[in-house]
Protein backbone atom coordinates (compact mmCIF):
# COMPACT_ATOMS: atom_id res chain seq x y z
CA UNK A 1 0.00 0.00 0.00
CA UNK A 2 0.83 3.55 -0.32
CA UNK A 3 1.72 4.45 3.03
CA UNK A 4 3.83 1.24 3.58
CA UNK A 5 6.11 2.36 0.77
CA UNK A 6 6.40 6.07 1.92
CA UNK A 7 7.94 4.55 5.42
CA UNK A 8 9.99 2.05 3.25
CA UNK A 9 11.64 4.76 1.41
CA UNK A 10 12.70 6.51 4.74
CA UNK A 11 14.25 3.38 6.06
CA UNK A 12 18.21 2.61 6.14
CA UNK A 13 19.94 0.55 3.86
CA UNK A 14 20.65 -1.95 7.16
CA UNK A 15 16.73 -1.65 7.61
CA UNK A 16 15.60 -2.47 4.13
CA UNK A 17 17.70 -5.55 3.93
CA UNK A 18 15.74 -6.91 7.14
CA UNK A 19 12.82 -5.96 5.59
CA UNK A 20 13.41 -8.91 3.27
CA UNK A 21 11.33 -10.79 5.61
CA UNK A 22 8.36 -8.91 4.69
CA UNK A 23 8.08 -11.35 1.18
CA UNK A 24 5.27 -14.09 2.34
CA UNK A 25 6.30 -17.30 1.65
CA UNK A 26 4.05 -20.01 1.95
CA UNK A 27 3.19 -23.26 -0.03
CA UNK A 28 1.19 -23.17 -3.02
CA UNK A 29 -1.80 -25.90 -2.74
CA UNK A 30 -2.87 -27.46 -5.47
CA UNK A 31 -6.06 -25.81 -5.53
CA UNK A 32 -5.39 -22.15 -4.25
CA UNK A 33 -6.33 -19.31 -4.12
CA UNK A 34 -3.82 -16.27 -3.90
CA UNK A 35 -4.66 -12.48 -2.63
CA UNK A 36 -1.16 -11.79 -1.36
CA UNK A 37 1.92 -10.63 -2.79
CA UNK A 38 4.56 -13.30 -2.10
CA UNK A 39 6.36 -16.78 -2.78
CA UNK A 40 4.49 -19.84 -3.07
CA UNK A 41 6.40 -22.87 -3.53
CA UNK A 42 4.51 -26.28 -5.01
CA UNK A 43 6.26 -29.50 -3.87
CA UNK A 44 4.46 -33.07 -4.18
CA UNK A 45 5.67 -36.25 -3.02
CA UNK A 46 2.20 -38.12 -5.57
CA UNK A 47 1.34 -36.99 -8.92
CA UNK A 48 -1.01 -33.90 -8.81
CA UNK A 49 -2.47 -34.13 -12.44
CA UNK A 50 -5.47 -31.22 -12.26
CA UNK A 51 -4.13 -28.01 -10.31
CA UNK A 52 -5.10 -24.43 -10.65
CA UNK A 53 -4.19 -21.55 -8.79
CA UNK A 54 -6.68 -18.50 -8.93
CA UNK A 55 -5.03 -14.98 -8.01
CA UNK A 56 -6.95 -11.57 -7.36
CA UNK A 57 -5.97 -7.89 -6.55
CA UNK A 58 -7.84 -5.29 -6.11
CA UNK A 59 -9.97 -3.80 -8.53
CA UNK A 60 -7.05 -1.05 -9.32
CA UNK A 61 -4.32 -3.79 -9.11
CA UNK A 62 -2.72 -6.09 -12.23
CA UNK A 63 -1.02 -8.76 -11.37
CA UNK A 64 2.65 -9.97 -12.06
CA UNK A 65 3.66 -13.74 -11.77
CA UNK A 66 7.17 -14.86 -12.28
CA UNK A 67 8.03 -18.62 -12.50
CA UNK A 68 11.33 -19.54 -10.26
CA UNK A 69 13.13 -22.74 -9.32
CA UNK A 70 10.98 -24.78 -11.96
CA UNK A 71 11.51 -28.57 -11.93
CA UNK A 72 9.15 -30.29 -13.97
CA UNK A 73 9.37 -32.86 -17.14
CA UNK A 74 7.68 -30.93 -19.79
CA UNK A 75 8.41 -34.10 -22.12
CA UNK A 76 6.56 -36.26 -19.55
CA UNK A 77 3.02 -34.73 -20.14
CA UNK A 78 4.08 -31.72 -17.07
CA UNK A 79 3.00 -28.56 -17.44
CA UNK A 80 2.48 -24.89 -16.16
CA UNK A 81 0.73 -22.72 -17.77
CA UNK A 82 -0.16 -19.20 -16.77
CA UNK A 83 -3.56 -17.59 -17.66
CA UNK A 84 -4.84 -14.13 -18.30
CA UNK A 85 -7.92 -14.13 -16.55
CA UNK A 86 -9.97 -16.91 -15.11
CA UNK A 87 -11.54 -19.97 -16.37
CA UNK A 88 -14.08 -21.55 -14.81
CA UNK A 89 -16.30 -24.57 -16.15
CA UNK A 90 -15.11 -23.72 -19.66
CA UNK A 91 -16.40 -20.18 -19.00
CA UNK A 92 -13.53 -17.71 -19.14
CA UNK A 93 -13.23 -13.42 -17.42
CA UNK A 94 -13.31 -11.51 -18.70
CA UNK A 95 -14.89 -12.55 -22.00
CA UNK A 96 -13.69 -12.74 -25.63
CA UNK A 97 -15.55 -9.77 -26.42
CA UNK A 98 -13.87 -7.47 -23.68
CA UNK A 99 -10.25 -8.64 -23.54
CA UNK A 100 -8.22 -7.00 -25.50
CA UNK A 101 -6.03 -10.17 -26.63
CA UNK A 102 -7.31 -13.11 -28.43
CA UNK A 103 -7.51 -16.66 -26.65
CA UNK A 104 -4.67 -18.21 -27.19
CA UNK A 105 -2.20 -15.07 -26.08
CA UNK A 106 -3.85 -15.04 -22.67
CA UNK A 107 -2.22 -18.34 -22.22
CA UNK A 108 1.47 -18.69 -21.48
CA UNK A 109 3.25 -21.90 -20.90
CA UNK A 110 5.95 -22.59 -19.66
CA UNK A 111 6.54 -25.57 -21.31
CA UNK A 112 6.51 -23.90 -25.01
CA UNK A 113 9.66 -22.83 -26.81
CA UNK A 114 8.66 -19.61 -27.97
CA UNK A 115 7.34 -18.47 -24.41
CA UNK A 116 9.94 -16.17 -23.07
CA UNK A 117 11.11 -15.65 -19.44
CA UNK A 118 10.34 -13.40 -17.11
CA UNK A 119 7.29 -12.20 -15.43
CA UNK A 120 3.69 -11.79 -17.47
CA UNK A 121 1.59 -9.55 -15.83
CA UNK A 122 -2.44 -9.62 -16.04
CA UNK A 123 -4.36 -7.08 -18.38
CA UNK A 124 -6.71 -6.79 -15.14
CA UNK A 125 -7.14 -8.03 -11.43
CA UNK A 126 -7.58 -11.92 -11.64
CA UNK A 127 -5.43 -14.38 -13.08
CA UNK A 128 -5.11 -18.22 -13.31
CA UNK A 129 -1.99 -20.74 -13.27
CA UNK A 130 -2.73 -24.04 -14.35
CA UNK A 131 -0.66 -26.71 -13.64
CA UNK A 132 0.04 -30.62 -13.89
CA UNK A 133 3.15 -32.95 -12.46
CA UNK A 134 3.79 -36.24 -12.56
CA UNK A 135 7.08 -37.01 -10.58
CA UNK A 136 7.37 -37.01 -7.10
CA UNK A 137 9.38 -34.07 -5.51
CA UNK A 138 9.01 -31.68 -8.80
CA UNK A 139 7.34 -28.66 -8.11
CA UNK A 140 8.30 -24.69 -8.72
CA UNK A 141 8.11 -21.50 -7.13
CA UNK A 142 5.38 -18.24 -7.98
CA UNK A 143 6.46 -14.93 -7.42
CA UNK A 144 3.41 -13.13 -7.33
CA UNK A 145 3.19 -9.06 -7.07
CA UNK A 146 1.05 -6.60 -7.79
CA UNK A 147 1.44 -3.51 -9.63
CA UNK A 148 -1.07 -0.32 -9.98
CA UNK A 149 -3.47 -0.22 -12.58
CA UNK A 150 -4.28 3.68 -14.19
CA UNK A 151 -7.08 2.66 -15.87
CA UNK A 152 -8.98 -0.64 -14.52
CA UNK A 153 -11.63 -2.32 -16.56
CA UNK A 154 -13.13 -5.57 -16.32
CA UNK A 155 -12.65 -6.65 -12.75
CA UNK A 156 -13.64 -9.51 -10.20
CA UNK A 157 -14.67 -8.12 -6.80
CA UNK A 158 -13.04 -10.10 -3.93
CA UNK A 159 -16.32 -9.17 -1.99
CA UNK A 160 -19.91 -8.92 -1.95
CA UNK A 161 -20.21 -5.75 -0.70
CA UNK A 162 -18.74 -2.36 -1.71
CA UNK A 163 -18.47 0.46 -4.21
CA UNK A 164 -16.42 1.41 -7.42
CA UNK A 165 -16.09 4.11 -10.26
CA UNK A 166 -15.64 2.65 -13.92
CA UNK A 167 -14.65 5.38 -16.15
CA UNK A 168 -13.92 4.88 -19.81
CA UNK A 169 -12.47 7.98 -21.33
CA UNK A 170 -12.57 8.25 -25.41
CA UNK A 171 -11.48 4.49 -25.50
CA UNK A 172 -13.95 1.86 -27.29
CA UNK A 173 -13.17 -0.38 -24.67
CA UNK A 174 -16.66 -2.76 -22.88
CA UNK A 175 -15.48 -2.90 -19.13
CA UNK A 176 -17.33 -5.40 -16.74
CA UNK A 177 -17.45 -5.22 -13.09
CA UNK A 178 -18.06 -8.78 -11.85
CA UNK A 179 -19.29 -9.87 -8.58
CA UNK A 180 -20.20 -13.71 -7.90
CA UNK A 181 -22.88 -13.20 -5.83
CA UNK A 182 -26.21 -12.07 -5.68
CA UNK A 183 -26.79 -8.48 -5.13
CA UNK A 184 -28.83 -5.26 -4.37
CA UNK A 185 -27.31 -2.91 -6.84
CA UNK A 186 -27.36 0.99 -6.45
CA UNK A 187 -26.36 2.93 -9.32
CA UNK A 188 -25.43 6.54 -7.45
CA UNK A 189 -23.90 8.25 -10.80
CA UNK A 190 -24.54 7.93 -14.85
CA UNK A 191 -22.41 10.05 -16.64
CA UNK A 192 -22.66 9.02 -20.45
CA UNK A 193 -22.11 10.43 -23.85
CA UNK A 194 -20.19 13.26 -22.36
CA UNK A 195 -19.05 15.01 -25.35
CA UNK A 196 -15.16 16.26 -25.88
CA UNK A 197 -14.91 20.30 -25.11
CA UNK A 198 -15.64 22.38 -27.54
CA UNK A 199 -18.69 20.02 -28.71
CA UNK A 200 -22.26 20.04 -27.84
CA UNK A 201 -23.78 17.25 -26.22
CA UNK A 202 -25.25 14.44 -27.98
CA UNK A 203 -29.49 14.62 -28.94
CA UNK A 204 -30.48 10.74 -27.83
CA UNK A 205 -33.65 10.09 -29.36
CA UNK A 206 -35.80 8.33 -27.45
CA UNK A 207 -35.67 4.87 -27.98
CA UNK A 208 -37.07 1.62 -26.38
CA UNK A 209 -33.63 0.03 -24.71
CA UNK A 210 -30.53 1.17 -25.80
CA UNK A 211 -29.89 -0.74 -28.85
CA UNK A 212 -27.99 1.37 -31.07
CA UNK A 213 -26.43 3.50 -28.37
CA UNK A 214 -22.88 3.51 -28.43
CA UNK A 215 -22.67 4.24 -24.87
CA UNK A 216 -24.64 2.86 -22.67
CA UNK A 217 -24.42 0.64 -18.75
CA UNK A 218 -26.11 -2.77 -18.76
CA UNK A 219 -26.41 -5.14 -15.55
CA UNK A 220 -25.75 -8.54 -16.66
CA UNK A 221 -27.30 -11.54 -14.62
CA UNK A 222 -25.59 -15.24 -14.95
CA UNK A 223 -24.30 -18.65 -13.48
CA UNK A 224 -21.63 -18.18 -14.96
CA UNK A 225 -17.97 -16.13 -15.54
CA UNK A 226 -18.55 -15.42 -19.09
CA UNK A 227 -20.02 -12.25 -19.30
CA UNK A 228 -21.53 -12.95 -23.44
CA UNK A 229 -23.39 -15.47 -21.91
CA UNK A 230 -25.34 -13.55 -19.26
CA UNK A 231 -28.89 -12.51 -19.57
CA UNK A 232 -29.35 -8.53 -19.59
CA UNK A 233 -31.34 -7.49 -16.92
CA UNK A 234 -31.51 -4.12 -17.68
CA UNK A 235 -29.59 -1.13 -19.41
CA UNK A 236 -28.98 2.02 -19.00
CA UNK A 237 -28.52 4.98 -21.92
CA UNK A 238 -29.70 7.76 -19.87
CA UNK A 239 -28.36 9.02 -17.15
CA UNK A 240 -31.55 8.89 -14.59
CA UNK A 241 -32.86 11.68 -12.85
CA UNK A 242 -33.22 9.59 -9.27
CA UNK A 243 -31.21 6.30 -7.41
CA UNK A 244 -31.29 2.88 -9.77
CA UNK A 245 -31.27 0.02 -7.80
CA UNK A 246 -31.93 -3.43 -8.93
CA UNK A 247 -31.95 -6.62 -6.96
CA UNK A 248 -30.34 -9.01 -8.86
CA UNK A 249 -30.56 -12.60 -7.27
CA UNK A 250 -27.90 -14.58 -9.63
CA UNK A 251 -24.91 -16.35 -8.78
CA UNK A 252 -22.70 -13.85 -11.06
CA UNK A 253 -23.75 -10.24 -11.42
CA UNK A 254 -21.44 -7.90 -13.53
CA UNK A 255 -21.79 -4.18 -14.45
CA UNK A 256 -20.57 -3.78 -17.95
CA UNK A 257 -19.64 -0.13 -19.52
CA UNK A 258 -20.25 0.17 -23.14
CA UNK A 259 -18.32 2.79 -24.62
CA UNK A 260 -17.76 4.55 -28.12
CA UNK A 261 -14.74 5.60 -27.72
CA UNK A 262 -16.23 8.96 -29.00
CA UNK A 263 -17.15 10.24 -25.44
CA UNK A 264 -15.88 9.96 -21.64
CA UNK A 265 -18.32 7.49 -19.43
CA UNK A 266 -18.53 7.14 -16.13
CA UNK A 267 -20.61 5.00 -13.64
CA UNK A 268 -20.81 4.88 -10.14
CA UNK A 269 -22.28 2.16 -8.34
CA UNK A 270 -22.44 0.18 -4.71
CA UNK A 271 -23.43 -3.27 -4.29
CA UNK A 272 -24.26 -5.52 -1.10
CA UNK A 273 -25.07 -8.89 -0.58
CA UNK A 274 -28.61 -10.02 -1.12
CA UNK A 275 -29.57 -11.93 1.61
CA UNK A 276 -31.44 -15.38 1.27
CA UNK A 277 -34.91 -14.31 1.75
CA UNK A 278 -34.28 -11.54 0.33
CA UNK A 279 -33.40 -12.46 -3.25
CA UNK A 280 -36.61 -12.04 -5.89
CA UNK A 281 -38.60 -15.31 -6.43
CA UNK A 282 -39.33 -16.66 -9.58
CA UNK A 283 -42.78 -16.84 -10.70
CA UNK A 284 -44.14 -20.75 -10.33
CA UNK A 285 -45.47 -20.59 -14.15
CA UNK A 286 -42.05 -18.95 -15.38
CA UNK A 287 -40.57 -21.18 -18.43
CA UNK A 288 -37.39 -19.93 -18.34
CA UNK A 289 -34.20 -21.24 -16.56
CA UNK A 290 -32.50 -18.06 -15.39
CA UNK A 291 -32.10 -15.87 -12.07
CA UNK A 292 -34.29 -13.84 -11.14
CA UNK A 293 -34.16 -10.15 -10.55
CA UNK A 294 -36.25 -7.41 -8.50
CA UNK B 1 -14.64 -31.36 -24.04
CA UNK B 2 -13.51 -34.10 -21.84
CA UNK B 3 -17.08 -34.94 -20.39
CA UNK B 4 -20.35 -33.37 -19.20
CA UNK B 5 -20.42 -32.28 -15.51
CA UNK B 6 -23.96 -32.87 -13.71
CA UNK B 7 -25.82 -29.71 -13.34
CA UNK B 8 -24.85 -27.73 -9.90
CA UNK B 9 -27.55 -28.35 -6.90
CA UNK B 10 -29.46 -25.43 -5.48
CA UNK B 11 -27.73 -23.42 -2.77
CA UNK B 12 -28.77 -25.65 0.14
CA UNK B 13 -31.45 -24.47 2.55
CA UNK B 14 -29.46 -22.53 5.81
CA UNK B 15 -32.23 -23.20 7.12
CA UNK B 16 -32.12 -27.02 7.15
CA UNK B 17 -30.79 -29.34 9.98
CA UNK B 18 -29.19 -31.94 7.94
CA UNK B 19 -25.64 -31.42 7.09
CA UNK B 20 -25.27 -30.12 3.45
CA UNK B 21 -23.01 -31.63 0.91
CA UNK B 22 -20.09 -29.01 -0.38
CA UNK B 23 -20.05 -30.46 -3.92
CA UNK B 24 -16.55 -30.15 -6.24
CA UNK B 25 -17.35 -30.86 -9.80
CA UNK B 26 -14.78 -32.22 -12.61
CA UNK B 27 -15.34 -31.34 -15.76
CA UNK B 28 -15.16 -35.37 -16.66
CA UNK B 29 -18.72 -35.49 -14.96
CA UNK B 30 -17.03 -36.91 -11.36
CA UNK B 31 -18.52 -35.28 -8.44
CA UNK B 32 -17.00 -35.23 -4.97
CA UNK B 33 -19.04 -33.95 -1.73
CA UNK B 34 -17.35 -32.64 1.34
CA UNK B 35 -19.69 -33.32 4.24
CA UNK B 36 -19.59 -30.99 7.16
CA UNK B 37 -21.56 -31.78 10.51
CA UNK B 38 -22.71 -28.49 11.18
CA UNK B 39 -21.83 -25.79 9.12
CA UNK B 40 -23.02 -23.30 11.54
CA UNK B 41 -19.91 -23.94 13.64
CA UNK B 42 -17.14 -21.43 13.94
CA UNK B 43 -14.44 -24.19 12.99
CA UNK B 44 -16.74 -24.21 9.81
CA UNK B 45 -14.29 -22.78 7.57
CA UNK B 46 -11.21 -24.36 8.71
CA UNK B 47 -12.40 -27.86 8.65
CA UNK B 48 -13.74 -27.04 5.31
CA UNK B 49 -10.36 -25.89 4.43
CA UNK B 50 -8.44 -29.16 5.78
CA UNK B 51 -10.95 -31.27 4.39
CA UNK B 52 -10.92 -29.72 0.79
CA UNK B 53 -7.31 -29.88 0.74
CA UNK B 54 -6.95 -33.33 2.01
CA UNK B 55 -9.64 -34.34 -0.51
CA UNK B 56 -8.15 -32.59 -3.16
CA UNK B 57 -4.80 -34.15 -3.18
CA UNK B 58 -5.98 -37.24 -2.37
CA UNK B 59 -8.48 -37.40 -5.22
CA UNK B 60 -7.00 -35.26 -7.91
CA UNK B 61 -4.19 -37.90 -8.58
CA UNK B 62 -6.37 -40.95 -9.27
CA UNK B 63 -8.32 -39.54 -12.00
CA UNK B 64 -7.90 -39.07 -15.47
CA UNK B 65 -6.34 -35.43 -16.46
CA UNK B 66 -8.59 -32.41 -17.47
CA UNK B 67 -6.70 -32.07 -20.26
CA UNK B 68 -5.98 -35.23 -21.20
CA UNK B 69 -5.69 -33.63 -25.41
CA UNK B 70 -2.93 -31.45 -23.88
CA UNK B 71 -0.49 -34.78 -23.61
CA UNK B 72 -0.29 -35.84 -27.07
CA UNK B 73 -0.99 -32.88 -29.30
CA UNK B 74 -1.08 -29.92 -27.28
CA UNK B 75 -0.83 -27.48 -30.59
CA UNK B 76 -3.81 -29.31 -32.24
CA UNK B 77 -5.98 -28.67 -29.18
CA UNK B 78 -5.16 -25.25 -29.01
CA UNK B 79 -5.90 -24.80 -32.63
CA UNK B 80 -8.91 -26.43 -31.86
CA UNK B 81 -9.88 -23.97 -28.79
CA UNK B 82 -8.26 -21.00 -30.90
CA UNK B 83 -11.34 -21.96 -33.53
CA UNK B 84 -13.97 -22.71 -30.71
CA UNK B 85 -12.97 -19.67 -28.47
CA UNK B 86 -13.43 -22.75 -25.93
CA UNK B 87 -10.43 -22.38 -23.47
CA UNK B 88 -8.49 -25.36 -23.94
CA UNK B 89 -7.86 -25.97 -20.17
CA UNK B 90 -10.37 -25.28 -17.35
CA UNK B 91 -11.50 -26.32 -14.02
CA UNK B 92 -14.80 -27.25 -12.38
CA UNK B 93 -15.73 -25.51 -9.11
CA UNK B 94 -19.15 -24.45 -8.21
CA UNK B 95 -19.32 -20.90 -7.11
CA UNK B 96 -19.90 -21.40 -3.67
CA UNK B 97 -16.42 -23.45 -3.56
CA UNK B 98 -15.21 -20.27 -5.01
CA UNK B 99 -16.47 -17.86 -2.72
CA UNK B 100 -15.25 -19.88 0.17
CA UNK B 101 -11.87 -19.82 -1.18
CA UNK B 102 -11.96 -16.27 -1.82
CA UNK B 103 -12.99 -15.37 1.54
CA UNK B 104 -10.00 -17.33 2.67
CA UNK B 105 -7.81 -15.71 0.76
CA UNK B 106 -9.25 -12.27 1.87
CA UNK B 107 -8.76 -13.33 5.63
CA UNK B 108 -4.86 -14.43 4.71
CA UNK B 109 -4.31 -10.69 3.17
CA UNK B 110 -5.62 -9.02 5.57
CA UNK B 111 -3.56 -11.14 8.42
CA UNK B 112 -0.45 -10.71 6.20
CA UNK B 113 -0.93 -7.33 5.96
CA UNK B 114 -1.38 -6.60 9.65
CA UNK B 115 1.73 -9.11 10.17
CA UNK B 116 3.87 -6.65 7.57
CA UNK B 117 2.32 -3.45 9.73
CA UNK B 118 3.83 -4.72 12.78
CA UNK B 119 7.33 -5.65 11.35
CA UNK B 120 7.20 -2.00 9.77
CA UNK B 121 6.84 -0.66 13.61
CA UNK B 122 9.39 -2.57 15.01
CA UNK B 123 11.70 -1.87 12.54
CA UNK B 124 11.29 2.02 12.93
CA UNK B 125 11.31 1.35 16.86
CA UNK B 126 14.85 0.06 15.96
Amino acid sequence: NEAAEGLYSMLSLEQKRSSEDFIFRRPLRCLDMLATEGQFTFMTAQPQLACAAFLIGEPTEVISLELSDVNIDCSAGDFIKIFDGWVLKGEKFPSSQDHPLPLRQRYTDYCSSSAAGGAVLSSQNVAMVFFRIHSPDSGFTLTVKKQHNPMPCNIMSQSPEGSFTMVMPHHHWNCSFSIIYPVELQLTELSLGQAKSNELSPQRPMRWGCTGSGDYVELLGGNGVDTSKMYPMADLCFSPSGLTQMRMGCDNSVVRLVSSGNYVNRVSFRYRLLGRSEQPQASENSLDDFCTVG
Amino acid sequence: SQGVHSSVPASPNPESTQPQPLRVLTRLGEEYSVHLADPTDPLHTRALRLQLSRLLERKFGNIRALTAGLETRPDEEMERARRSEDPPISLDLTFHLLREMMEMSRAEQLAVQAQNNRRMMELFGK
